[in-house]
């Protein structure tokens, strides 16, 4: 256990006054400490993630990761330390930050159409929604859906919606929590290789993201970075930056001898 | 935006939806059934009635074809249409004025806390005080006249639709709180978005219940204030003995319960289209 935290928490100390600059990041967690009630679920919490950086933070359930994701999103209030998105606190939601949840919040008396213009209308961008819309069903294969409601749909579809939601506002911050937890194994493999491609095939190429997993196969196969958090209160373990080259696919993945190095990193640093 | 070559999951959705169509089948000749099933009771009812009702003293009980009989008599000499209107106008407005005033009421208390800490108790206290028994003092403030009966009206209706729109109001998703915060929504979108249509069908619930208590509200109000209406001809007909004719308005009144019923379902389907899956 503490082969791993100690050196790290060092080197964090050490990155932070190497780059004290908050505006080098796009989202920069500086010694956060998040409570619930009266009790502490993270603290300590550093580290930054560049723009376009998809960083996946992998942990056993009631490590607080799911808080600090709702933290990022302005759901969550911060007791110490600052979470800065572009060198500003975040403080309350943001629409630069859209969210996708594990249990996919998609309106039940909307149409999968409306559910993926909510945050547009809300926001109230009035132009172009249509097609935004119609080019999402589209990527999303949903083009035969837009008029179903939601309870029509399986849930691999749900999350399709869910994601194409938070896609549609053209977000500089996509957080994911736990987002194929509630599927079912196949789903979540199809879900999963969607969710690749969808990154690295981005055109704009800007869009940073964050991914709460428990799986610790799904952060290797889609983060650039990966941050193993532990105990209660939650702490990081360990960092690390996956260096296998995309574009990945779940198949080939596994064929990279980096692959079962980080698996087996991240299985000590959780069993530790 | 990204384009991405994901596989289609077309057939696997092909194949829910024959599921379904198979299922609505299924569901159609269990239904035929049920209707069938209905018609024979009804019939039951009626043949054993139109026998028993032959057979008995015809001040004490009446039979199906006399009712009939009368009402023709009744239709003709126009008394029951202008009976019909009399109370219908006070259902209807009443009717109405307590579902407007209920959702009102209910949507602010149950969203509102300081109005739900201001109102919870003389709500309750209202709702559980029969009503009847304040008909005399609602007579006193508001006469004998069509005001009282709608006010009386109103007042049996507002209590089912105050008290499941807050509840509605009350049992909002959570979840769905936490998304429409995540994107930035206004209050004034949360309305519209959110607790309006989670209130909805509660509200539907509410007004049938209402339709039910609306009508007692009439006879009772018809009853105890001038005399008017189809309550009228109840009280009439039965000190004249002329039972059969009494019962004309008491069907009358069941049928409309029964259309107000039903159309509220047509109303409801169309509004709440997410809610099909159980029918």
């Amino acid at each position: 256990m503490t082969s791993y935290s100690t050196p790290d928490a060092h080197q964090h100390k050490l990155y932070r006054e190497l780059d004290m600059s908050p505006s080098a990041s796009k989202i920069l967690f500086d010694s956060v400490e998040i409570s619930l009630g009266k009790r502490l679920v993270v603290k300590d919490i550093s580290f930054r993630l560049k723009e376009h950086e998809l960083l996946c933070i992998v942990g056993p359930s009631g490590c607080g990761k799911t808080t600090l994701l709702r933290a990022v999103a302005g759901l969550t209030s911060v007791r110490r330390g600052r979470i800065l998105l572009d060198g500003i606190a975040i403080t309350r939601p943001t629409p630069q930050i859209a969210m996708v949840f594990q249990h996919f919040g998609l309106f039940p008396w909307k149409t999968v159409r409306a559910n993926i213009e909510y945050g547009l209308s809300v926001q109230g961008r009035r132009f172009g929604n249509e097609e935004i819309v119609t080019h999402l069903l589209e990527v999303m294969g949903l083009e035969d859906y837009g008029h179903c409601y939601p309870y029509e749909l399986s849930g691999g579809m749900q999350q399709r919606v869910g994601i194409a939601r938070a896609l549609a506002i053209q977000p500089e911050v996509i957080l994911l929590d736990e987002p194929f937890s509630a599927v079912d194994a196949i789903t979540r493999e199809m879900l999963q290789g969607e969710l690749i491609s969808l990154w690295e095939n981005q055109q704009r190429r800007k869009t940073t993201a964050i991914l709460v997993t428990h799986d610790i196969d799904e952060a290797i196969l889609l983060g650039d970075r990966i941050l193993v958090l532990c105990g209660s209160p939650g702490q990081v373990r360990l960092e690390l930056d996956v260096k296998i080259p995309r574009p990945r696919t779940p198949q080939a993945i596994r064929d990279y001898p980096a692959y079962s190095q980080l698996r087996r990193q991240i299985w000590e640093a959780l069993h530790a | 935006m990204p384009k991405i070559s994901a596989v289609k999951p077309t057939t696997k959705l092909n194949v829910q939806r024959v599921k379904t169509h198979k299922r609505s089948t299924l569901l159609w000749s269990q239904r035929s059934l049920t209707w069938w099933l209905r018609g024979v009771s009804l019939l039951i009812i009626f043949v054993l009635w139109e026998w028993y009702g032959r057979t008995t003293n015809p001040i004490l009980f009446t039979y199906p074809t006399a009712i009939a009989q009368s009402a023709i008599e009744m239709i003709a000499d126009h008394t029951l249409l202008i009976a019909l209107t009399q109370s219908m106008s006070v259902f209807a407005i009443g009717l109405v004025l307590g579902t407007v005033l209920g959702v009102v009421l209910g949507l602010v208390t149950g969203r509102v806390k300081v109005m739900a800490a201001l109102l919870d108790i003389p709500i309750t206290a209202l709702y559980v005080t029969p009503i009847v028994a304040l008909v005399p003092i609602l007579v006193l403030w508001f006469g004998f006249g069509m005001l009282a009966k709608i006010v009386i009206v109103m007042l049996f209706a507002i209590f089912p639709v105050l008290i499941n729109t807050m509840r509605g109001v009350r049992e909002i998703d959570p979840r769905l709180v936490e998304v429409a915060r995540s994107f930035c929504s206004t209050e004034y979108r949360q309305w519209i978005d959110l607790v309006l249509p989670s209130a909805l069908p509660f509200i539907m619930t509410g007004i049938r219940l209402a339709i039910g208590r609306a009508l007692i509200a009439v006879v009772v109000a018809e009853f105890y204030t001038a005399v008017s209406g189809l309550g009228y001809l109840i009280v009439a007909n039965a000190h004249s003995f002329q039972t059969a004719r009494v019962f004309v308005p008491v069907v009358v009144l069941m049928v409309i319960g029964v259309i107000s019923t039903l159309v509220l379902e047509i109303i409801e389907a169309y509004i709440l289209p997410w809610r099909h899956r159980h029918n």
